[in-house]
């Protein structure tokens, strides 16, 4: 049955989650996922992932969100599923200055691996955890315009902004793939005859109208 | 796009923090000691405590280990006497050595075990104490659990109601001990610029740690460190001098320098520490670094002279522990936590000493994450921490490599050797993976570096650890681990009666071996060998003693012998991955059409594993591919002589 829904999407977005252990990383996945926060969940070895199908506009996304290992020495294995990767959540913790510091080692590790057009949103995590708070929201923001990434805190216990950080992220895909495709058409239509063709209305938003958790 | 549409479909299926005294106690009932007590049931095959018994001689020597092997390829150990079983599957301690020789060694590692510990306490008091290093870095101190303001928690998002209200309800059900904790280090956060001087001045214990510092700069590093037990109101300690084990004379002309560098590598560290698990003593870097820089050198002299030396403990090493301890903790309250044993902190503070004593004595290794889940079954399987230090430090001998930052690493080499594996046992399962782009088996990773631990229940894996050491056990590959042995674990016994025994051990447990099942053809190699070993065995065998009981020729005849009779590439962890792949070969061929299928497959655990199967299979996997290997080597140096 599960492999029935897998099957049944239009675009397929693959996204990795990214930045330093312990920021969250994982529960930040089963929220968005599962709709599930464990405080106790096992650090993760090596790369694993879950996906979950959206609807947007009339088209079903399906993203394939990847939780790899934040810590260094497993770069070795978690370096390989950049490949394919059109989408990047980097996290760092609110409460870990550390972490935010290592966002630029993140960012050359996506140069590096990633296709140069991955969409990125950092995300500064645990934000409910306000009277810890180690980097402020400004910092957290004049970093991610320096280095033209969208920007969001967020947290994965109470739910705050997850499903908006994804949703950007989906969003400016979407965005890109669709624009992508008019232009492919309208390239289509200039050299032959006219294609089959819908016109994606991207600024358009609905509900999630479909959601699915692959477990 | 608006993604806040249905939330409220959204409910949460284990609601969304767990409340961790209830499941706990739930557990608790349900469970049993997992390994302890003997199974009625399933007492068939297995090594059993009267032919356990049996095996040894009136001086406590084992004779024909290979027998116990046998019966261990059978089904396993019987957890009666289990913990004995492994020590010697481990070689901690060599099959031919007399009960008496191993209660001298036993006694000698608990001795220096307990002075790694007092090194490390004096680091940070919690250590040996049986409390854990950070309690509010683990799930009590994260500080959602602490009761919220109302100011602070203005949301952002209203559709989220059901679950902070949720939320809320966990909370109240946390215990308040944590909450006071958690407060006072909130009070601790919002008065943090004056806060090193009121640690200064009211940690006298501080002060008195380390009395071999000092000078302004130093006192002050030292309150980062030690302020978070004036936080946390942990129990008084005496503490034990760090550098005790320091000439006078060489304290004197090196501290100074080690603080001055510890000091100013602080800005450096904050560089260097790239994973951060907690907040509090990542909270006294950052003040520190935002407080103190930029900070005078006084001496760069000094720092090159702490640097070089490696016979001193630098204050970078400190500074690095101190920071692992941190990661060590957090994974620790994290790790096999459905066992009842674990519900005592207790016990996850011993699993936190150990990991933290061995990061302490190899630093190049440090922690790694899964580590804690290699040590869990020896915390629960071994009374004194001494002991399961030893057996998890055994094991790690064998698993360094796959924790090794740099160049490939164990595991990855590993890989690489199962895709040959697969390549000459199962071509159509091989062609199947290459079809879906599957070459990297990446999704086997985690089973080689945890050795099943996440795949198998708790049981299943000390039964299938302990066929996996039955079938490699290998005395003369432990001379090789031997060589590994860590600086600071090199033990010296008194020579006495014992050498002789040892000396006899070496010899004996060459027939031994010749006995055993092993199906990797060593024993070529042992019997060309033994009139060698045998003439220079002077220090006793697998003892983490003196590693200069070979002269050095014979340590790099046997190191190259080891290695080309069995290297990593035969490991039998390798090969039971095989097992389980080929086992479930037509649900993989059927079921996946990519990678990520497999990855999905292996992560949800989704594939049968048995363990007895399974390693059955994989000796008989392992057979067939060594006996490829050979075959097509063999025809290739014909092919080469051809061609000459």
């Amino acid at each position: 049955m599960a492999k029935k829904m897998d099957n049944e999407y239009d675009y397929l977005f693959k996204i990795v989650l990214i930045g330093d252990s312990g920021v969250g990383k994982s529960n930040i996945l089963s929220r968005f996922t599962r709709n599930d926060f464990c405080l106790e969940s096992k650090s993760t070895i090596g790369v694993e992932f879950a996906t979950r199908t959206l609807q947007v506009n009339d088209r079903t996304i399906k993203a394939q969100i990847w939780d790899t290992a934040g810590q260094e020495r497993y770069r070795a294995i978690t370096s390989a599923y950049y490949r394919g990767a059109v989408g990047a959540l980097l996290v760092y913790d609110i409460t870990k200055k550390q972490t935010f510091d290592n966002v630029q080692r993140w960012l050359g590790e996506l140069r590096g691996h990633a296709d140069s057009n991955i969409v990125i949103m950092m995300a500064g995590n645990k934000c409910d955890l306000k009277q810890l708070r180690a980097v402020s929201e400004e910092e957290g923001q004049e970093l991610a315009e320096k280095e033209g990434l969208s920007f969001l805190e967020t947290s994965a216990l109470e739910a705050i902004n997850v499903e908006k950080a994804f949703g950007t992220i989906l969003g400016e895909i979407y965005h890109i793939v669709s624009k992508k495709a008019l232009a492919a058409q309208e390239t289509a239509a200039a050299a032959g005859p006219p294609s089959q063709g819908t016109t994606i209305n991207v600024s358009d938003s609905t509900g999630t109208k479909k959601s699915c958790c692959s477990n | 796009m608006s993604f806040d549409g249905d939330e409220k479909r959204w409910i949460c299926s284990r609601g969304t923090t767990m409340n961790l005294n209830l499941v706990s106690s739930i557990v608790k009932e349900i469970s049993r000691d997992p390994c302890l007590n003997p199974s009625p049931n399933k007492g068939s095959k297995k090594l059993k405590p009267d032919k356990w018994q049996s095996l040894f001689d009136d001086d406590g020597r084992v004779h024909g280990f290979g027998k116990a092997l046998k019966s261990i390829l059978l089904g396993g150990v019987d957890p009666s006497i289990r913990p004995e079983v492994w020590e010697f599957l481990l070689s901690c301690y060599s099959s031919n050595s007399t009960s008496e020789y191993r209660e001298q060694l036993r006694t000698a590692r608990r001795e220096r075990y307990e002075d790694l510990v007092r090194e490390c306490q004096a680091m940070h008091s919690t250590v040996g104490t049986g409390a854990l290093a950070f309690v509010i870095g683990s799930r009590v101190m994260d500080a959602r659990t602490l009761p919220r303001d109302n100011n602070a928690t203005d949301k952002k998002e209203t559709t989220h109601n059901q679950f902070n209200s949720d939320n809320r309800d966990e909370k109240e059900g946390h215990p308040h001990v944590d909450n006071i904790h958690a407060n006072s280090y909130l009070n601790h956060r919002e008065s943090s610029s004056d806060s090193v001087t009121r640690d200064l001045s009211n940690n006298a214990r501080s002060s008195d740690v380390c009395n071999c510092f000092q000078g302004k700069n130093e006192m002050e590093v030292e309150e980062s460190y030690f302020s978070n037990e004036n936080l946390f109101d942990f129990q008084s300690i005496p503490f034990t001098n760090l550098f005790e084990k320091i000439t006078p004379d060489e304290k004197k002309c090196n501290l100074h320098s080690h603080r001055s560098s510890l000091d100013y590598r602080y800005n450096e560290s904050l560089n260097t520490f790239q994973n951060n698990n907690d907040i509090d003593l990542q909270e006294n870097w950052n003040y520190r670094s935002e407080d103190d820089i930029p900070r005078k050198v006084s001496d760069v002299q000094d720092e090159e002279e702490a640097t070089t030396s490696n016979t001193y403990i630098s204050g970078d090493s400190v500074s690095q522990w101190l920071w692992t301890l941190h990661k060590i903790v957090v994974d620790v309250v994290r790790t096999d936590n459905d066992l009842s044993f674990y519900g005592d902190s207790k016990n996850m503070a011993r699993m936190s000493d150990i990991l933290a004593v061995y990061a302490w004595i190899d630093p190049a290794t440090g922690y790694c994450q899964g580590m804690s889940d290699l040590l869990s079954p020896f915390v629960v399987l071994y009374e004194d921490n001494a002991d399961a230090f030893w057996c998890f430090e055994m094991l790690l001998r064998r698993l360094r490599e796959n924790f090794h930052m740099e160049g490939p690493t164990g595991v990855m080499k590993k890989l690489q050797t199962l895709w040959k594996i697969l390549e000459h046992t199962d071509s159509e399962l091989y062609d199947h993976l290459s079809v879906i782009g599957a070459e990297n088996l990446h999704f086997a990773f985690r089973m080689l570096m945890l050795l099943f631990r996440r795949e198998l229940s708790f049981d299943d894996t000390l039964c299938m650890w302990e066929m996996m050491w039955a079938t490699d056990f290998d005395e003369v590959l432990a001379r090789g681990y031997e060589e590994n042995c860590l600086e600071a674990l090199i033990l010296e016994l008194p020579k006495d009666s014992n050498i002789e025994t040892n000396a006899n051990s070496i010899i004996n447990s060459k027939m031994d071996i010749k006995d055993s099942p092993t199906d990797n053809g060593n024993s070529d190699f042992i019997t060309c060998d033994k009139d060698e070993v045998k003439s220079d065995s002077k220090y006793p065998f697998c003892g983490l003693t003196k590693a200069n009981f070979w002269t050095k020729q014979q340590q790099m005849q046997i190191c190259s012998l080891s290695v080309s009779t069995r290297s990593i590439d035969d490991e039998i962890s390798v090969f039971c991955v095989a097992a389980i792949l080929i086992t479930n070969r037509q649900k993989i061929m059927r079921e996946t059409t990519s990678i990520d299928d497999v990855i999905k497959m292996f992560n949800d655990n989704l594939l049968k594993i048995r363990v007895k199967k399974c390693i059955q299979m994989a000796v008989k996997i392992r057979k067939k591919y060594l006996y490829k290997m050979k075959s097509i080597n063999a025809g290739n140096s014909e092919q080469g002589e051809s061609a000459v």
